[in-house]
């Protein structure tokens, strides 16, 4: 038989005959590649496809959602070619997801901004005139001023959406203190934060992490982990790793077949916001089968499960089955449909495997009383002693940065009630009701602000009623001044008065610290990657400069500066080598700290319970400095007590359990005691059960025939609001037919790929059906991504003002396959409606009609 | 279905071989066949073949971004990509993923097509590649893969496809794909070294690779993957929808 | 739906050209050879010549539009080395090679006073009989260059190859009928006219003929992919059949139109009324046309929906 070699010496003899065309005209690179010896790395280095030369390689972190991976940028001839992970990093383990490596696509973006803007003609109009920095920070600065000077410097509103790290700390705890407004919105409200106030109502502040490495069992309420999460990649890496290395059972509650349910060893599908019910079924089974394993007996003793903060365990466990004792399975399969016998069947099974990990998202959270369903699940996991443990739900811990802080003599912050909701709309608005902001300030009842910036934030667009949101950001009466901070030109933008254009988040710095999965907090930064194009400029810059113009240095000129005396100024960061280590290593995390487990168990010295200022609270039994606290006086602080201090939280220092004082779970943001907090006088005191209850969605406890459930949900490609644009993700992801289960469907003539119209209270929209057995009946699920209007031409076909806007040659933009169906944007359909407990945004509540328009 | 890294015994049918006769190519085809097996016994460092552990693989397209990242693929292709298979009746509802590229087959049905030689299986690690001077971009390959793995590149104008990152491979890295994995779900490596993960993996896991009826030999093995189509119906339900978020998604 | 087809219009109408040629060539170079040295023959025969040629160019000129980069091409000619294998390598010589052979063969018959018996008569059979065989070896690579490709199953046929011969000499037939049709002007001997409508008979009888091997060969490929055929191939064969998306087009336009129209036709006014009359001028106009027609529809859409239909499963 003939091999190739023979041919190849045929075709060389024949070559030298002058006869064939030999290889010898071929591509160099591809007969010169040679075979590696040694074993293949995993990254650390790039080389490009066409030279096979190296690329420049520059770590630092992702923005793309929230997590905030470290990453490694890869440059060639000044461009950013590539975005790879962070082999250095103890949370990513070396893994980034899409969304990361399509980042590329930002800088790139032919859509991005370049110059600041200025409108003239009407608002919304899309007329505009370039302008140069001077005469558009002058301007803010002189508005500024004119309101600080009336001494009314609340009047300036400052809402961001995503702010984290060294930027918010810049922006909100130096600028906008320095310059004395309170006036602070963010967008918690529409992402997560009954989740959060649930937290705070029972273990003190977020994040809750969740031990993957070491559990046994993972029960899963609403999360998506493997798609969309705030430590997605991180987290999600090792879930995949748990359950495939050591066979892991997981069991996963959602409305949908969600990627994390179908990788779950069971979907057990529910109804809409009935998770509750099913948790607290779980817990009655339990507990009344007295099958709560001694962990949790143990851990009861870090409960507080009955108004008297010193109950025995006894008592507890009675008090526990007092109030389960409605919640039976069977009242809990009429209420969501999950099977009572399933029910019994899995609080067996996870009263038997511990460590287990119980997680929850956004499923069983944006729904009224989505605070309810969180307790709920704190209790669940706190009886069977699944609380911070190894393999359980953990109290995430992050890096803690230190930072220069600005001028010391700073104002006392006006405020213009805004954020927080109606009055008496929400309990606890401890993370706003940023979703109700717009309202709130057209009601006008708490003032308006003269100036309205938006950063990294897309009102009009992120959250519901887009309608209402474009009438208000249109209306001039209401909002005088508005001021977008934003590298692109989004449907919120495209209504402000003056742009100014931010660098991406790969042409600027920041120190950053997001939560580790692994209990290990890592230290790492953001730095450009490439130079801002254009005249962007990073935010943090622009404060500074601002801050310049008002007469109020702030004592650091650049975010690069703040971001090398943060270095400097943290311990643990200056002896691994400061601001140049983090430069040039871009990850750090102390080989020699242990992963934090059991925060609440230790015990707290007395001379930090017996220092000065420290008082005891007979009532609560806890130790707390008053002086941290807004009392006036000592005398005042003892006889108003903890509870009803304002701010007295920040004073806690220990809770005594026993003989001995505890950290316990530290409070934030409300004043609850040092235990884990099961029942909730705080709750109590606000008129609702003090114990994790079911409270029925009153819009879903009537619904006619025709009526269905409107669930929105997130994909593992795109981020709500931001990631449209980069073509690499929409190319995957750009159309978000509504899912439907075929029984609900066949009831509306509706199959496959027809087009419908979906109908709520606040509008219509039409997009097509996605017939599929993978989701619940009664329910459509449309994806929250799509749909955009503006944001440029690949999210939405609408391109930016063209003097305005990159206009990089671009192949690519003639490629665009998906122009005849882009998807539909749910929230025109969902009313900014806030759970009457934490204020969240009542995302899968909305009650909507499914019509067909025509056949596929 | 293979159970070992033996080769699946399947032989071509005989009409295949009469229709190529036909060509004329019946001297070509009694001098075939090295092309294929000369990785081995040209006496080749490397036998690079990729593992797919499907079970690991949760669908987040970390690949398919990867790998338009490295090579700016235009729009509209793709070198790797995730297809999700969706069965089943209401609640017993399933969704897998299957990672795809290019399978380098031992038997490669895209190389004896090429009229001009351009794309080859490399002796040296048997890595198909397509040499972008050379292609005329007859398009002769894309037709000959079962796989659907080539396409026309709109910017060079040639015929292109997955070529294991091989300016990577090259010089000492994995694939762009592999390290983006986040999951671990493609395992890289060089099935001649008996010690190496792929060899491990091959020995000790039930493996399969795709289209084995077509006798191409792929050098990519799938652990655990849903060889379901579309085209499937299974008598216990009805539902089988496979999305691949390609243009052409009707393509396999 | 053909948006996505690597082979297109362009290909489909080269390798209709090409098929038309090798086919006028082949009723050329039979009439040549089988006719005695009559003046009716060898008058048939040159407009088989000059279609061949002016088809071939045609198709050829085509070709270099279907690459994406032409001026590479010279690489497949000398691409001995890796092309053994490639039916490409083959086709492309093949054509080069036919393509020269018609050319100097329609050079012979276009001196002045060409003649069955002139001086060239001699080299004229030789290439004759060379555009035979070559031809012969065109008109099956057209159909072997898709029918070898086992990853599209509605062309993975051992039938294919000769469908696409057949058709080739049938459209090759019609043309010469055709353009029989349109340029022969009534001749005042009697005697010769008498023969030259039997040259339209007898061309009416080799349409007749070869629609008939047609026929037969639909169905065997019908019949292969079905139940011959991997379960790729009967499902792929689908989108021919009824229900199937391109059943309506191939059975009404390839089929009846383009194979038992001319049956029909042929054998009402060929075959019964041979010695009789004339063949009508409307048959041999509407005949050819219903074979080039049909030839070229048949074509499309094995082309098209062979780029459609893809393997089952994975």
């Amino acid at each position: 038989m003939t091999n190739r070699r023979d041919f190849l010496k045929l075709g060389a003899i024949a070559a030298s005959a002058g006869l064939l065309g030999s290889r010898a005209r071929a591509d160099a690179r591809l007969q010169s590649a040679g075979v590696h010896a040694g074993p293949l790395l995993h990254g650390g280095k790039d080389f490009s496809p066409i030279t096979y030369e190296e690329r420049k390689a520059v770590p630092s972190a992702c923005y793309q959602c929230v997590t905030r991976c470290p990453m490694v940028g890869y440059v060639e001839n000044g461009r950013l070619e590539k975005i790879s992970p962070q082999m250095n990093s103890i949370r990513t383990e070396g893994t980034l997801c899409a969304k990361a490596q399509a980042g590329v696509n930002h800088v790139y973006d032919p859509d991005r901004i370049l110059y600041p803007m200025r409108r003239v003609g009407k608002r919304g109009e899309g007329k505009w005139k370039r302008v140069r920095w001077d005469e558009a920070l002058d301007e803010i600065a002189e508005r500024l001023k004119k309101l600080r000077d009336a001494g009314t410097p609340e009047k300036f509103m400052f809402h961001y959406g995503r702010m984290k790290s060294s930027t918010s700390k810049m922006v909100k705890s130096v600028f906008l203190a320095t310059y004395g407004t309170g006036t602070i919105g963010d967008h918690t409200s529409i992402c997560e934060g009954s989740k959060w106030v649930a937290q705070e109502l029972s273990w003190g502040g977020h994040y809750d992490n969740w031990d993957f490495d070491n559990t046994q069992f993972i029960l899963n309420f609403g999360s998506n982990v493997f798609e969309a999460h705030t430590n997605h990649t991180p987290v999600a890496h090792r879930l995949a790793r748990a359950l495939v290395e050591r066979n892991l059972r997981m069991i996963t509650f959602d409305v949908r077949l969600s990627n994390t349910a179908a990788k779950s060893s069971e979907w057990i599908p529910v109804k809409p916001g009935t998770d509750i019910a099913v948790i607290l079924a779980m817990c009655n089974v339990i507990v009344n089968e007295d099958l709560m394993p001694v962990e949790g007996r143990e851990f009861l003793r870090f409960c507080r499960v009955t108004r008297d903060v010193g109950a025995t365990t006894e008592e507890k466990i009675a008090a526990l089955k007092a109030h389960l004792a409605e919640y039976t399975p069977e009242w809990a399969e009429g209420i969501s449909g999950v099977p009572a016998e399933k029910i019994v069947a899995i609080a067996r099974e996870l009263a038997s495997k511990h460590p287990a990990a119980i997680i929850s998202y956004r499923g069983p959270i944006t729904h009224a009383f989505g605070v309810e369903a969180e307790r709920a699940l704190q209790m669940l996991a706190a009886i069977t002693g699944n609380i911070d443990n190894p393999g359980g739900r953990l109290k995430a811990v992050g890096p803690k940065w230190k930072y220069p802080k600005g001028p010391k003599d700073k104002p006392k912050s006006g405020v213009l009630e805004v954020t927080k909701g109606f009055e008496g709309q929400v309990a606890f608005p401890n993370h706003h009701v940023s979703n109700q902001i717009f309202d709130v300030i057209r009601e006008g009842s708490f003032g308006r602000p003269e100036v309205y910036m938006w950063y990294k934030y897309q009102p009009v667009y992120s959250n519901g009623d887009c309608k209402a949101n474009e009438e208000i950001l249109k209306d001039e009466s209401i909002l005088p001044f508005t001021v977008a901070v934003t590298p692109f030109y989004d449907e919120s933008a495209a209504l402000a008065d003056l742009i100014l254009p931010e660098a991406t988040y790969l042409e600027r710095w920041d120190w950053e610290d997001m939560v580790s999965p692994n209990q290990v907090p890592e230290y790492y930064i953001r730095q450009p990657i490439v130079p801002p194009m254009g005249e962007t400029r990073d935010f943090g810059d622009v404060v500074c400069d601002l801050a310049e113009r008002m007469g109020m240095p702030l004592g650091f000129k650049t975010k690069e500066e703040f971001v090398r005396l943060s270095c400097e100024m943290t311990p643990e960061v200056k002896a691994a080598g400061g601001f140049e280590y983090m430069k040039t290593h871009g990850v750090y995390h102390n080989p020699q700290t242990k992963p934090v487990y059991y925060s609440y168990l230790r015990e707290i010295p007395e001379s930090d319970y017996k220092a000065e200022d420290v008082i005891y609270d007979v009532r609560e039994q806890l130790y707390w400095n008053w002086k941290k606290s807004k009392a006036r006086s000592r005398e005042e602080a003892l006889e108003k007590g903890y509870m009803h201090t304002k701010n007295a939280y920040k004073g806690y220092v220990g809770q005594r359990i026993g003989d001995k004082v505890y950290r316990g779970f530290v409070p934030d943001k409300v004043n609850k005691t040092g235990y884990m907090e099961i029942y909730s006088e705080l709750m109590e005191e606000k008129g609702f059960k003090p114990m994790p209850s079911y409270y029925p969605i009153p819009e879903h406890q009537e619904l006619g025939k025709d009526d269905l459930i409107l669930t929105t949900f997130k994909v593992n490609v795109q981020s709500h609001s931001r990631t449209q644009n980069c073509k690499w993700l929409t190319e995957i992801y750009h159309a978000n037919p509504a899912w439907i289960n075929p029984e609900t469907a066949a009831a509306r003539g509706i199959a496959n790929g027809d087009l419908i119209k979906v109908k709520s209270e606040k509008g219509e929209i039409t997009t097509k059906a996605r017939v599929t057995p993978a989701v619940v009946p009664g329910v459509v699920a449309i994806s929250n991504h799509c749909g955009h209007w503006k944001y440029g031409r690949y999210a939405s076909g609408s391109a930016a003002p063209e003097e305005f806007r990159l206009n990089e040659k671009d192949p690519d933009l003639d490629r665009i396959w998906w122009s005849d169906d882009r998807g539909a944007h749910p929230n025109w359909l969902i009313p900014n409606k806030p759970d009457p407990i934490g204020g969240e945004q009542r995302w899968n509540d909305t009650v909507v009609k499914v019509e067909k328009v025509a056949a596929a | 279905m293979k159970d070992s890294n033996s080769k699946p015994d399947i032989s071509r049918r005989a009409f295949l071989g009469g229709g190529a006769a036909v060509t004329g190519a019946g001297a070509a085809a009694a001098l075939g066949g090295g092309v294929a097996n000369s990785a081995v016994e040209g006496g080749a460092k490397k036998h690079y073949v990729m593992v797919i552990d499907a079970r690991r693989c949760y669908g987040v397209q970390a690949c398919t971004v990867a790998c338009k990242a490295e090579y700016k693929v235009p729009l509209g292709e793709n070198r790797s990509w995730v297809e999700e298979i969706e069965k089943g009746n209401y609640p017993n509802v399933t969704r897998s993923f299957l990672p795809r590229l290019c399978n380098h087959c031992d038997e490669p049905p895209c190389v004896p097509v090429c009229p001009t030689g351009a794309t080859f299986k490399r002796d040296e690690d048997g890595i198909v590649v397509i040499d972008k001077d050379v292609c005329i971009g007859c398009k002769s390959c894309i037709q000959a893969c079962p796989y659907d793995q080539r396409f026309l590149n709109e910017d060079t104008h040639t015929a292109d496809k997955c070529d294991f990152c091989i300016h990577r491979v090259s010089q000492g890295l994995q694939p762009a794909c592999v390290e983006a994995c986040p999951s671990r779900a493609r395992i890289f490596g060089d099935l001649n070294d008996p010690d190496s993960e792929v060899s491990r993996l091959i020995a000790t896991n039930k493996v399969s690779v795709l289209r084995p009826g077509y006798g191409t030999e792929p050098n990519v093995y799938y652990i655990g993957a849903d060889h379901t189509g579309e085209n499937d119906h299974y008598a216990e339900f009805s539902y089988v929808d496979v999305k691949t978020n390609r243009r052409f998604a009707e393509r396999r | 739906m053909t948006d996505h087809n690597f082979w297109g219009l362009l290909d489909i109408t080269y390798i209709y050209l090409g098929g038309l040629g090798v086919g006028a060539f082949f009723v050329s170079a039979m009439l040549l050879l089988l006719g005695r040295n009559d003046r009716t023959h060898f008058t048939v025969a040159r407009y088989g010549a000059f279609l061949a040629f002016v088809a071939i160019v045609a198709g050829g000129i085509l070709l270099p539009f279907e690459l994406e980069h032409p001026f590479r091409a010279w690489r497949v000619y000398l691409n001995f080395a890796h092309g053994l294998r490639s039916p490409m390598f083959y086709g492309a010589w093949f054509l080069v090679i036919f393509g020269a052979i018609s050319f100097f063969y329609a050079l012979t018959f276009m001196r002045r006073g060409a003649s069955a018996e002139d001086d060239l008569a001699r080299g004229r059979k030789v290439l004759a009989w060379l555009g035979l065989a070559f031809g012969l070896c065109l008109g099956l690579y057209y159909g072997v260059l898709h029918a070898s490709l086992a990853a599209r199953p509605l062309w993975h046929s051992p039938v294919l190859p000769l469908m696409f011969l057949v058709s080739a000499y049938m459209s090759g037939a019609a043309g010469v009928l055709f353009l029989f049709a349109i340029f022969h002007r009534k001749n005042s001997d009697a005697e010769v006219e008498k023969r030259f409508v039997r040259r339209g008979h007898q061309l009416l009888a080799w349409i007749l003929i070869l629609a008939g091997i047609q026929a037969v060969l639909v169905f065997l490929y019908v019949l292969f992919a079905n139940a011959f055929g991997s379960g790729d191939q009967s499902a792929a064969i689908q989108i021919l059949l009824p229900g199937g998306a391109f059943a309506t087009q191939f059975w009404l336009w390839a089929v009846v139109l383009g194979i038992l129209v001319p049956i029909v036709l042929a054998a009402s006014f060929g075959v019964s009324r041979a010695e009789r009359a004339p063949v009508p001028w409307w048959v041999a106009v509407v005949v050819p046309l219903c074979v080039l027609i049909g030839g070229y529809v048949m074509r499309y859409d094995i082309i098209i929906a062979g780029q459609i239909t893809h393997p089952m499963g994975l």
